[in-house]
């Protein structure tokens, strides 16, 4: 597994490290952070600290016999374009610094694409709802346009329950095999909320959620499923966040849930949720 | 690749693993056998060596932790690579215990698990075993 | 062996309920029994005599498919104490005709879950609820758990709520908590003091020791059905007495993601 962290030197950056790295310690996953500036001559000497204080605060939270990532032989950056530096390193698994210039979520789109990962994280401000310092709609613009699934990160620690809100649309493995990983690290219920259109559709609905209920009841993992007219959903989503991580299944083109959260309306959720949220893909 | 070709062992109880990896490998030159139960894949065990394993750690039958020791008891040369959908801290130090070669957690790129694999065969070369 | 009957149609609710009996099989031995309803269109119905049983053979005919596709498909790990039963007419009237004439012990249908309580409401008021003459258990999902829970509350009869019960569940494998249930518009689900339960709670306690069964836990929980509801879904199955009225109870078992055990 491949993950992508957005970093700045926010508080709400420094407070995700450490969810970061449980998921890191059950997973090996390769860990890649990703820091974004304005200025574009070379990478600026905040942010690089910023970053490798990030570094060492994951690393710190591996005991060192289980660490599978090395330090950085040098601390030289290697420039990989106009306006990119990369650090990387090379354990059992691979831990890399990415400094990228322009824009924040332009260039974590870019990126994630470029590495091919399979979750981006981010934290983001809870002072106005979900926002990124220095640049608006961030955690928007990287949940509904990234690659891959997303998740932000507004309430840190364990989770109870992990929603997961399905659609008509397709379900991926790979978003299934996410779900599983969560509900692992959390050592969580999950529950599959299933939303109806009015006008038909509700067959197959149905049949994905009881095809998942059956996956996971032959897995062992505790799960539920309940369906939903897609008039209670935002009330039912904003209730449960309390719970646990709402997880929004956003990947078919013809999701629903793409129509029902739209723009304005990740963002309200987003904004409106106490939970972490994850946009599965 | 060299004269031999190296062999390889896919064991997972969900086909669509194997289903992906398979022509993948093989179309890399390996040759790949893949398998959805354990019970199979011990008695194929029995029959041959395997240059390589790519094992699922939560099948139904069998642990696949116990399937990894069985293979490490039996060949302790053959690397084994442990991919997981409930990966756990405990889990992955168990089977770096057992000496597994790397633990990879679900969802995963193929070519995530391709380069694994060639690092396994470039260390089976390096170390003579392959 | 508890004489179990059923219904399995080609859809999804009875997908799972054939999943959860095979389940229950584990913790219950259950002779089990098949049953499903073909049911025509009035408009469909054509002749009299051997023209009508002819066309009734064919609509029988197709049922038998209906079930054999399903048993095929859910390859459930539980056998069959006979052969499915396939009729004609209208679900509610064979099913209970079958229900009386072969007195067995529980019936089991399934049932997706929707937050609608109305919805829930309008079923187990209907005549196959309301007038079955054993326990009804409502599958509305699938389960990894070794307990089940007692439903009460204020409104409750303890007296049948176990006795009942324990008819079913009382020679099984399965753990029981008693939970009592307070309405209260909390914002969080509130565990209360055991005395809070009062005499429903101590009667139900003591009728359950004088059976030799005890429970492992005893919790009195205050807050929305909703709330309730949740908490309810890390049983197997909740046992409550069939609400005769729409109330907070009734609420709660339809906001249960767990299976309902209704018994009367």
């Amino acid at each position: 597994m491949k993950i992508l962290v957005m970093l700045d030197t926010g508080n709400y950056s420094r407070r995700i490290i450490k969810d970061v790295a449980r998921l890191a310690k059950n997973t090996f996953a390769d860990i890649i952070f990703l820091g974004v500036q304005e200025n574009n001559k070379k990478p600026a000497k905040s942010l690089v600290n910023g970053l490798l204080k990030y570094q060492q605060d994951l690393y710190g939270f591996f005991p060192p016999e289980d660490l599978p990532y090395a330090e950085f032989t040098d601390r030289s950056w290697r420039e990989t374009g106009p306006g990119k530096w990369l650090l990387t390193s090379r354990g059992m698994k691979e831990f890399s610094l990415h400094i990228r210039t322009g824009s924040v979520a332009r260039e974590a789109l870019a990126l994630a694409a470029e590495v091919e990962s399979d979750l981006i994280i981010l934290g983001c401000s809870r002072k106005f709802g979900c926002e990124w310092d220095g640049e608006m709609n961030v955690p928007l613009r990287v949940a509904r346009d990234a690659p891959c699934s997303v998740l932000v990160i507004k309430k840190v620690g364990k989770a109870k329950q992990i929603i997961s809100i399905l659609d008509q649309s397709v379900v991926s493995q790979d978003s299934l095999e996410l779900v599983n990983q969560l509900v692992t690290l959390h050592d969580a219920g999950l529950k599959i909320v299933g939303v109806k259109e009015k006008k038909g559709k509700k067959d197959k609905i149905e049949k994905q959620m009881v095809e998942l209920l059956k996956y996971y009841n032959e897995l062992g993992i505790g799960a539920w499923i309940k369906l939903m007219n897609r008039e209670e959903v935002q009330d039912y989503v904003t209730a449960s966040s309390r719970e646990g991580i709402v997880a929004l299944w956003m990947g078919g083109r013809e999701s629903l849930l793409k129509k029902l959260f739209s723009r304005s309306m990740v963002d309200k959720l987003l904004e409106n949720t106490t939970s972490s949220l994850l946009i599965l893909r | 690749m060299a004269n031999k070709q190296t062999s390889i062992m896919i064991l997972d109880d969900e086909p669509i693993v194997g289903k992906r990896l398979k022509p993948s490998l093989e179309k890399k030159g390996y040759e790949v056998e893949s398998f959805t139960s354990s019970k199979e894949a011990l008695e194929r065990i029995e029959e041959r060596a395997f240059d390589i394993v790519v094992t699922d750690l939560k099948m139904e039958g069998m642990d696949g932790m116990q399937f990894l020791t069985l293979v490490k008891e039996k060949y302790p040369d053959t690397e084994v690579i442990v991919i997981t959908g409930f990966a756990t801290m405990a889990t992955a130090r168990e089977s770096f215990n057992k000496g597994v070669f790397d633990f990879l957690a679900k969802p995963f790129k193929l070519g995530e698990i391709v380069e694994v694999i060639a690092r396994a065969e470039a260390k089976k070369k390096k170390d003579g075993k392959a | 062996m508890l004489k179990t009957l059923l219904y399995v149609d080609e859809n999804l609710a009875a997908s799972i309920a054939l999943r959860f009996t095979a389940y229950l099989n584990k913790f219950i031995p259950l002779s089990l029994f098949i049953i499903h309803v073909e049911q025509p269109d009035e408009k469909e119905q054509v002749g009299s005599g051997w023209i009508q049983r002819a066309w009734e053979d064919g609509v029988g005919a197709n049922g038998k498919r209906v079930v054999d596709r399903m048993l095929r498909t859910e390859n459930i790990d539980c056998p069959l104490a006979g052969r499915p039963k396939i009729f004609v007419g209208n679900r509610t009237e064979e099913v209970m005709y079958e229900l009386r004439s072969g007195s067995y012990q529980l019936y089991i249908e399934g049932y997706l879950t929707t937050a609608d309580p109305e919805q829930f409401y309008q079923v187990i008021s209907s005549p196959l609820y309301s007038q079955a003459p054993c326990p009804v258990l409502m599958v509305k999902n699938l389960s990894i758990s070794k307990k089940c829970a007692l439903l009460c509350a204020d409104s409750v009869d303890s007296g049948e709520l176990v006795e009942k019960s324990m008819e079913i569940l009382g020679g099984s494998s399965f753990g029981f908590d008693i939970v009592y249930f307070k309405f209260k518009e909390n914002k969080q689900l509130v565990t209360l003091d055991r005395e809070e339960g009062g005499r429903n709670l101590v009667e139900a306690e003591t009728l359950l020791s004088r059976m030799g069964k005890r429970a492992d836990n005893v919790v009195v929980l205050s807050g929305t059905p909703e709330q309730v509801g949740d908490y309810l879904k890390d049983y197997a199955l909740v046992a409550s007495t069939l609400p005769s009225r729409k109330s907070m109870r009734m609420a709660t078992l339809a906001n249960s993601l767990s299976s309902v055990l209704l018994v009367h």
